[in-house]
């Protein structure tokens, strides 16, 4: 049947993760993710009434089918000429507009504010009715609302078009509580004040001409790709392997922070943006490393597919220390940049990064940075982190909750993804306390120890001790690393006692309801020969695997290993 | 065994399994995860206009039925694509300067017959000052004759070839198949301006193709001209009635060109995500006279990250941004405010609806801001409405809560089911007890009732005429509602009397648009094309009832306007009124544009637009 759900059973089916239902669905947000398109390019509509029969058409010739993604809508005579102005917002930019009505004919209108005494003051819900004199079979009638569209409010300045008509005969308002009143002597193209029990309304004059609101395009003056953007919560950085320039194979690394201040450059040798930042920076070395600040410039050629190579000798990029990117920098560098964002976005050259004394990314500068750009935010690299928010904002204004941090640990997971384990101990140590705040760490701690266990089991070990120190209760890294302490065959990484007590904690804290941590308890038991007590863990685990359908294989290699503990029990009671 | 870190890689999907070798026990190693966010680039190029609507697509597949028709090879929607490009081309060169018959004739199949496209004979619908319609007489030849497809569109260029600023659209919304030819009925819009006469046309076609399979682009055999409409307006300056003034009256405000004027396209690769900087561009803007000078002022929402601007009224007709000053220049994630006089003493107070909850500000009288209440429990709130609801003297306010508690508010939710979603959002009303006291009351006036819907919008009218406001809410994926009031307790009415039929709802208004006195109501939904041709084929769940295909085809059917026949009674006059085909509409208002005392409708438009064009 149909994949968008029906009936009840096909609700649960769309409930369900894999469904068709679900799948389209991730698609099109991961479409949208990265910027793609959904009924974009709709034009706004605009209906005429034609005097109660039907509607024409209008949307091009009232000048309202804007390309735009538009979403709010409100309207208010905003010139005080008796027609309605519009004022609109929308996704695409520009997001707002404010259109006015260039309304000549000789029609004519009415507006009337409305004051509440024995209702709310505002006398929202009021409701008016106009009755024309020269048009006694139909009525007028508006009511005062708050909040009406889409996402807007509009005037509380009522308004009525009267047509050809100037003759108003009554003018009627039904008030909140209940209460009526009417004027007769109210004049067309007219404004005014009506107070609830007040028997005369108060007329109000509209200013005359507004000149200097004038019909202009929306179109941006300034050039608004390079952009600035200081981080409300700085990244920790991984270290970055670098290679240097004369081709020597001898590689780097830029270990961030370690020198004070780091603007880490990334650069194309055929880029002159590129090279005019570098010359107007060299002019500036002297004022730039006072205030401690190690420039390093990145030739990102290769990386990008360059009709030139970078060289040594090349003047102005030599004013600083200049290396050549190693794709795992580049990607390193890449995931950095796409901590703060949803879609995709890539770095242009020059792209350059601000890291503090601590190794955190403080500043990200898309296109070439000035230099008093640049002093000033190395002067404001010292402040505490609410200072640093106060003081860094490009676009000012107040907070009624601050944002949280983002999940930093996506960056650990990428290099353990890559197989840069040994980087990723070091960046996950580096900034331990960071990571710490994340209840995943001890996961990524643990998969980090399994990756590095066949390599280079000292240091696997120490992660698998430092996952559990990180979460002593993360069942993971206790039934991995006793799986481990059980079964590895180098004496320095075997230790059937601690499997035992790892083991036994993971299959408390799991009620014994786990045949995974059972089968790992088991080996355990076998690993200090006990195995009476492994042939009981063991047993538990495939009666557990079987009733809940686990994996046949997994389910047969338990059972070779019962039969191993089984016989290993009655040799020993033989013995 | 070894576990697998499951939370770990929740969002690493892709697995790969390696093996190790053990001495005693043995066990597989554990999968290591790879990236899939890399591993699919994003293309925003590949997803153009052609493919709006994925959305009903999605609704609309049957079993086995491709989402992606053209990897797949969904026959109909295919040829939709090469018809839409060949329709491309023809209104190119009807809005072209130059008259290109040889151009024309090779869209033409061998032979080629057509009804008139620029009939001659029609008939005045309306007379305005400024606007004139006309529309086919009742005389009209639907017959077609065989002719040059070049002969038959000369009258079409004739009216638009030498005008300014030509556009023309073509929405194809069915698509069948009749023997060796494709049957699309599309429907098309040209308009151009002209000093002191421009013109709108509005017409529905039908198109006989020659497919020209396997290789060769579709041809055009026959066209039939069905439904016209011509508005032609003789409005001074170029021809239209609004014109864009924004950036005079925003002239002093330096958030404009720095804020505003670059689309939320812009803003997602420069603010951080944590800002709650959302896709969709859900903000929306208040008006009210913050200072007292009797001219309204606009308070703007803006995305998180961006402070929201409180532009004040100069006398000169431009705006400042006092949002500084006043203390409401809130960088959270704003989708909605209101002014409203919360405490009654002669000002207008804030309402902000923040990702990070609902604020209420006291206006001191001269435009300053004071928080007074914080409502962190209304998170995420979309469209607001106030209202005094139990005539207590004090204003109260309903928040629309459109996605499920849990639900990540940056995507597309997973409705269930489709056509009548009960897993989104609990709307809130809010009492206001006077004195800045305020309370939740939804549970104890009934508004508890059938609330988990997408709700996008609300609307307070006196319903049925009983002194006390009903409460309209419209919604996405779900029927509209409409809780009537008595004595302060709410009942949904909507399916006893007429209003329950929803599809994707996003706003609503009320308007007495044909002067009997009774307040109608005009629901913005989406109008699909895509969903149309899907949901009106025969391969469209086959297997299921008419009543089911006919839900289906109402979801994209567009928007729905009720009349208001008293009795308790609406009906759909939708589209004998002709206005369903709003696109993809936003908010709905009724306002009269033209001061002629009748309300006109305006729509506004368009889901997402993938890169903003002043992008990288």
């Amino acid at each position: 049947m149909s994949q968008s759900p029906v009936s009840s059973d096909e609700f649960d089916i769309a409930r369900q993760e894999d469904s068709d239902y679900r799948r389209r669905l991730r698609e099109l947000n991961q479409r949208l993710r990265h910027n793609g398109t959904l009924s974009g390019h709709e034009r706004n509509c605009a209906f005429l009434n034609l005097q109660g029969t039907d509607f024409a058409t209008v949307s091009a010739v009232s000048g309202f089918d804007f390309d735009d993604d538009a979403r709010g809508l409100a309207v208010v005579d905003w010139d005080g000429d008796g027609d309605l102005d519009l004022w609109t917002t929308s996704r695409t930019g520009p997001r707002l507009r404010f259109l006015r009505n260039e309304l000549t004919d000789n029609h004519h209108f009415l507006l009337l504010r409305l004051e509440g005494v024995r209702c709310n003051r505002d006398a929202i819900g009021a409701k008016v009715i106009v009755a024309i004199a020269d048009r006694p079979n139909e009525k007028l009638m508006k009511s005062l609302r708050a909040g009406e569209g889409f996402l807007s409010q509009g005037s509380k300045w009522l308004h009525f078009g009267l047509g050809d008509s100037d003759n108003i005969k009554s003018v009627t308002v039904l008030w909140p509580d209940g209460s009526r009143q009417s004027f007769s002597n109210l004049a067309a193209d007219g404004r005014y004040r009506i107070v609830q029990d007040q028997p005369e309304a108060i007329r109000i004059d509209a200013a005359g001409e507004f000149p200097r609101i004038q019909q202009l395009p929306q179109t941006q003056t300034k050039d608004i790709q390079a952009a600035r953007i200081p981080l409300l919560h700085r990244i920790p950085v991984p270290n970055l392997p670098i290679q240097s320039l004369n081709s020597d194979p001898q590689g780097g690394t830029i270990v961030p922070g370690s020198s004070g201040p780091q603007l880490i450059n990334l650069v194309a040798t055929w880029c002159p943006a590129c090279r005019e930042e570098m010359a107007i920076w060299s002019q500036h070395h002297e004022g730039l490393k006072a205030t401690g600040l190690d420039i390093h410039c990145i030739i990102v050629d290769e990386m990008i597919d360059s009709p030139t190579s970078p060289t040594a000798d090349d003047a102005t990029l030599a004013a600083f220390p200049t290396h050549r990117a190693t794709a795992e920098l580049s990607q390193r560098l890449q995931d950095v940049h796409q901590i703060p964002f949803t879609p995709h976005v890539a770095m242009p050259v020059p792209t350059s990064f601000l890291v503090d004394a601590t190794g955190h990314l403080a500043v990200i500068y898309r296109g070439p940075v000035a230099v008093d750009t640049l002093l000033e935010d190395i002067a404001k690299l010292a402040l505490n982190e609410t200072e640093w928010q106060l003081e860094t904002k490009v676009h000012p204004g107040r907070w009624n909750q601050v944002p949280s941090e983002p999940d930093f640990l996506t960056l650990a997971r990428e290099l353990v993804n890559r197989g840069a384990y040994l980087d990723a101990v070091e960046y996950t140590t580096r900034f331990e306390d960071k990571f710490a705040r994340s209840n995943e760490f001890s996961k990524l701690l643990t998969w980090l120890a399994d990756s590095l266990i066949q390599q280079n089991p000292t240091v696997a070990v120490a992660e698998y001790r430092r996952a559990l120190r990180m979460n002593p209760n993360d069942v993971t890294a206790m039934n991995n690393f006793a799986w481990q302490l059980a079964t590895d065959p180098r004496t320095e990484v075997r230790d059937g006692d601690l499997a035992v007590q790892l083991a036994e904690k993971a299959a408390r804290l799991t009620k014994l309801e786990d045949y995974g941590v059972l089968d790992t308890l088991g080996a355990a038991y076998a690993s200090i020969k006990n195995f009476k007590r492994a042939t009981a863990a063991a047993k538990r685990g495939i009666t557990l695997a079987e009733a809940q359908g686990a994996d046949p294989a997994l389910i047969g290699r338990m059972q070779s290993r019962l039969k191993r503990y089984r016989e290993a029990s009655q040799n020993s009671d033989n013995r | 065994m070894r576990q697998l870190w499951l939370t770990l890689i929740a969002s690493l999907l892709v697995l790969v399994t390696g093996c190790r070798q053990d001495p005693v026990p043995q066990e597989s190693s554990p999968a290591i995860p790879a990236s899939p966010e890399r591993a699919t680039s994003p293309d925003s190029t590949q997803l153009e206009e052609t493919s709006t609507s994925r959305l009903h697509e999605l609704a609309s597949d049957s079993n086995g039925t491709p989402s992606d028709p053209l990897a797949e090879g969904w026959e109909f929607e295919e040829f939709n694509q090469q018809a839409n490009s060949r329709l491309k081309q023809l209104g190119k060169l009807v809005t072209s300067p130059e008259f290109k018959a040889s151009h024309f004739a090779e869209l033409s199949a061998t032979s080629f017959a057509a009804t008139e496209l620029q009939p001659e004979d029609l008939e005045r619908a309306y007379q305005g000052q400024v606007f004139e319609v006309e529309r086919l007489s009742q005389d009209f030849q639907l017959s077609r004759d065989s002719t040059s497809i070049a002969a038959a569109f000369k009258p079409l260029w004739e009216r638009f070839g030498q005008l300014q600023d030509p556009h023309f659209k073509f929405k194809v919304f069915r698509v069948s198949e009749d023997g060796d030819e494709f049957v699309t009925k599309q429907y098309v819009q040209f308009s151009g301006f002209s000093e002191g006469h421009s013109v709108e046309q509005n017409s529905t076609w039908i198109i006989g193709w020659q497919p020209n399979r396997p290789k060769g682009a579709p041809t055009i055999a026959w066209i039939e001209l069905v439904d016209f409409e011509q508005v032609t307006s003789t409005q001074a300056g170029g021809g239209r009635l609004l014109v864009d003034c924004t950036r005079s009256v925003l002239q002093s405000v330096p958030a404009y060109e720095s804020t505003l004027l670059p689309g939320i396209g812009h803003w997602r690769e420069r603010l951080e995500k944590e800002f709650a900087i959302h896709n969709f561009g859900h903000h929306g803007l208040a008006l009210g006279d913050v200072n007292g000078d009797d001219w309204d002022d606009i308070y703007v929402c803006q995305t998180g990250g961006l402070p929201n601007l409180l532009l004040i009224r100069q006398p000169d007709g431009t705006v400042v941004d006092g949002a500084a000053e006043a203390g409401v220049d809130y960088l959270d994630n704003t989708r909605s405010a209101l002014f409203l006089d919360l405490d009654n003493d002669g000002d207008q107070d804030l309402v902000l609806s923040l990702t990070s909850g609902l604020l209420l500000a006291e206006n001191d009288g001269a435009g300053r801001y004071r928080l007074r209440a914080r409502i962190p429990s209304v998170r995420e709130g979309f469209s607001l409405a106030a209202a005094d609801y139990d005539q207590d003297g004090w204003t109260d306010l309903f928040v629309c809560v459109y996605y499920g508690a849990g639900n990540d508010v940056s995507e597309l939710p997973l409705p269930l089911p489709y056509f009548d979603a009960t897993n989104g959002g609990a709307n809130h009303l809010i009492r206001n007890h006077g004195d800045w006291k305020f309370s939740e009351v939804t549970e104890a006036v009934g508004l508890d009732t059938d609330n988990r819907r997408f709700s996008f919008a609300a609307a307070w009218e006196d319903d049925d005429n009983d002194g006390d406001l009903d409460l309209l809410i419209v919604n996405d994926f779900g029927p509209n509602q409409l809780f009537r009031n008595d004595s302060g307790q709410f009942k949904d009415v909507a399916s006893d009397i007429g209003l329950r039929d929803g599809a994707f709802g996003m706003s609503a208004t009320w308007g007495d648009f044909d002067h009997d006195g009774r307040f109608d109501i005009y629901v913005s939904n989406m109008f699909s094309a895509a969903g149309n041709r899907v949901t009106f084929t025969e391969r469209f769940k086959p297997d299921s009832t008419q009543e089911t295909r006919a839900k289906y085809q109402y979801l994209a059917r567009g928007n729905s306007l009720f009349r208001n026949r008293g009795s308790n009674h609406y009906d759909d006059v939708s589209e004998t009124m002709r206005v369903t085909m709003g696109r993809w509409s936003w908010a709905s208002l009724f306002v009269d544009l033209n001061n002629d005392s009748w309300e006109d409708l305006l729509v506004t438009n368009g889901f997402i637009t993938g890169r903003d064009t002043e992008d990288l």
